[in-house]
């Protein structure tokens, strides 16, 4: 009796140190996520305006994007950057900084070119850049203009596209080829 | 003051019943009370849905998504706001789909129908707890009508989690204080898995071994020494087991999650879809008691209550204090938003209620059942009235 009182014992200490060793390797897997781009940069970093749905940040080419309030497949707003765009009604979105970014997905190192549509205070110069790398500008017209651009996905499959104007401006549609 | 025989009868009655037996009966008139409510809500507004469908509220529609297709991963968070289905733990909407493909009846029917029994175990087993730890048959008996009648009791008879999820936690508690330490960590396992805050009752048993330890101490008249303490709960194999049991749920749900999606905290960040970030708990009870008159002063008048509940329990040295503090702190960390639905379903804070509603005297007494009855009706009424109060 006395031994199998025993053998209970070592059963709970090992039992009690495999479950341990369990929740710690949960916990250390909790702390190094590795989740979608999407996922990342909506839930993690805070990064994103919306949640775009699976693969929402994909490019799709030739597709044309509308910046209406809604998400979902085909709209822009999937793309916008937290805090970055307030809703300028059913058409379109207003950038609320000097510099306001937009998301996209794609394989490392492929090629676009991309037509953006926005408005604007006539007089200004748009520019876009592709991570960091002037990609195309535009004076404004005070009508609607396009901005026309080239850019290459880098190594991380992660686009960033940012439009610095010096003052607010509203992107209407957006294309890539 | 003294009752009439007419009515002591009956009550006498009622008390020479067992436990189960009263706690069927008070279950039993419960539900037809919410039946009759139902029924009066209709007929006042002329509606036309059925009972099930008036108890189908609010985020009832993620725990039947969750207990029809599962979690499915990304592709199931709402576009835009990204509120998605792995914020709600898996324990209550499995069994609800498990019980709806055992009896072939409708999620929303089986879901109730079960969480109806789990308020039947709930009565039985806390009246179980206040007769034998807490303030003995008076306490009971209230402890069982305050789950029944008492304000939010509503959520018990919808496809929410909280029926179950304080049952475990009763039963965890009453096994923690019966010394079954393997019982106890499978009842903390599934209150984990039916709900994030689960995972906290180990530091119920750390408090419990604790408080053992001293009291133990002060009849041997020894002095309380650290490594003293650590080698006597080391020297419990059972304890240890039972206590590691206890966040198995929830690790179980958070390696679920990883696979899922790639991310174990996955149950923390969906948050963001609610608009909800961890905070000063304290700064966000402050900031709802600064909304005079709207619905953020309401919960936080509620909040405020469970607080001064749970001074209570820690003022009577019951380590029922220690889960009471943290089912009130954690949630309200992160919003105040739902506060009243978490403290008036906690068993902690109920079970502190009886306990100082017991001792009042007769004419408060009567107000506060009153009161609490009346409370138990308006927000019933306003669930089904689908008011945004209640979400």
């Amino acid at each position: 009796m006395q031994k199998l009182k025993r053998t209970a014992g070592i059963f709970c200490y090992m039992l009690g140190g495999i479950l341990l060793v369990f929740y710690l390797a949960t916990l250390w897997r909790g702390l190094h996520p590795s989740p979608s781009v999407e996922y990342r940069m909506y839930y993690l970093d805070q990064q994103l305006a919306f949640w775009p749905g699976e693969n929402g940040l994909a490019i799709e080419p030739e597709a044309v994007l509308s910046f209406g309030p809604d998400c979902g497949p085909g709209q822009g707003a999937n793309h916008l950057a937290r805090g970055e765009w307030i809703c300028a009604g059913e058409t379109g979105w207003q950038s609320r900084n000097m510099d306001s970014m937009l998301y996209f997905t794609a394989r490392a190192g492929s090629q676009y070119n991309g037509a953006l549509t926005l408005c604007g205070t006539a007089g200004q110069t748009v520019t876009l850049y592709a991570d960091g790398e002037e990609a195309g500008h535009v004076l404004l017209s005070g009508g609607e203009d396009t901005l026309d651009f080239a850019c290459t996905v880098p190594d991380s499959g992660l686009l960033t596209l940012s439009l610095a104007a010096d003052s607010p401006i509203t992107i209407l549609e957006m294309m890539f080829s | 003051m003294t009752l009439s025989p007419k009515i002591k009868i009956p009550s006498e009655r009622f008390r020479a019943l067992p436990l189960w037996a009263q706690a069927l009966a008070i279950v039993v008139l419960s539900r037809l009370f919410v039946v009759i409510l139902y029924l009066v809500w209709q007929r006042h507004y002329g509606e036309s849905a059925t009972l099930f469908e008036a108890l189908f509220r609010y985020d009832c529609a993620y725990y039947k998504e969750i207990a029809q297709s599962g979690y499915i991963g990304e592709s199931a968070a709402h576009l835009g706001s990204g509120q998605a289905r792995w914020a709600f733990f898996p324990l209550t909407p499995l069994l609800e789909g498990i019980a709806s493909r055992l009896t072939g009846l409708d999620v929303t029917v089986a879901g109730v129908l079960l969480n109806t029994i789990f308020l039947y175990l709930l009565t039985w087993l806390s009246g179980l707890y206040a007769t034998r730890y807490a303030g003995g048959e008076r306490s009971a008996l209230l402890v069982m009508l305050l789950f029944n009648f008492g304000p939010y009791n509503i959520y018990y008879s919808t496809l929410y989690t909280e029926a179950l999820f304080t049952l475990l936690v009763c039963a965890f508690l009453y096994c923690m204080r019966h010394g079954w330490w393997i019982r106890m960590g499978l009842c903390g396992a599934l209150a984990g898995a039916a709900r994030s805050l689960g995972v906290f009752l180990v530091f119920a048993v750390a408090a419990f071994c604790i408080q053992q330890y001293l009291s133990h101490c002060r009849t041997s008249k020894g002095k309380p020494k650290f490594l003293d303490f650590v080698i006597t709960v080391f020297r419990q194999p059972r304890l240890i087991l039972g206590t590691c049991l206890v966040p198995l749920g929830f690790f179980c749900y958070m390696a679920y999650l990883d696979r899922l999606l790639g991310d174990g905290m996955a149950l923390v960040h969906v948050q963001i879809g609610w608009s909800r970030e961890p905070g000063n708990p304290f700064l966000i009870l402050l900031s709802g008691l600064n909304t005079l008159g709207a619905n953020e002063f309401y919960f936080a008048l509620w909040t405020l209550a469970a607080l001064y509940l749970c001074c209570h329990l820690a003022l009577r040295k019951s380590v029922d204090a220690v889960p009471g503090f943290l089912f009130v702190l954690i949630p309200l960390s992160t919003s105040i938003l739902c506060m009243p639905r978490y403290v008036a379903c906690s068993f902690p804070i109920v079970e502190e209620e009886a306990e100082v509603l017991i001792e009042k005297k007769p004419l408060e007494k009567g107000f506060w059942y009153v009161f609490l009855l009346l409370l138990g009706v308006v927000t019933t009424w306003q669930w089904l009235c689908n008011a945004p109060v209640m979400a």
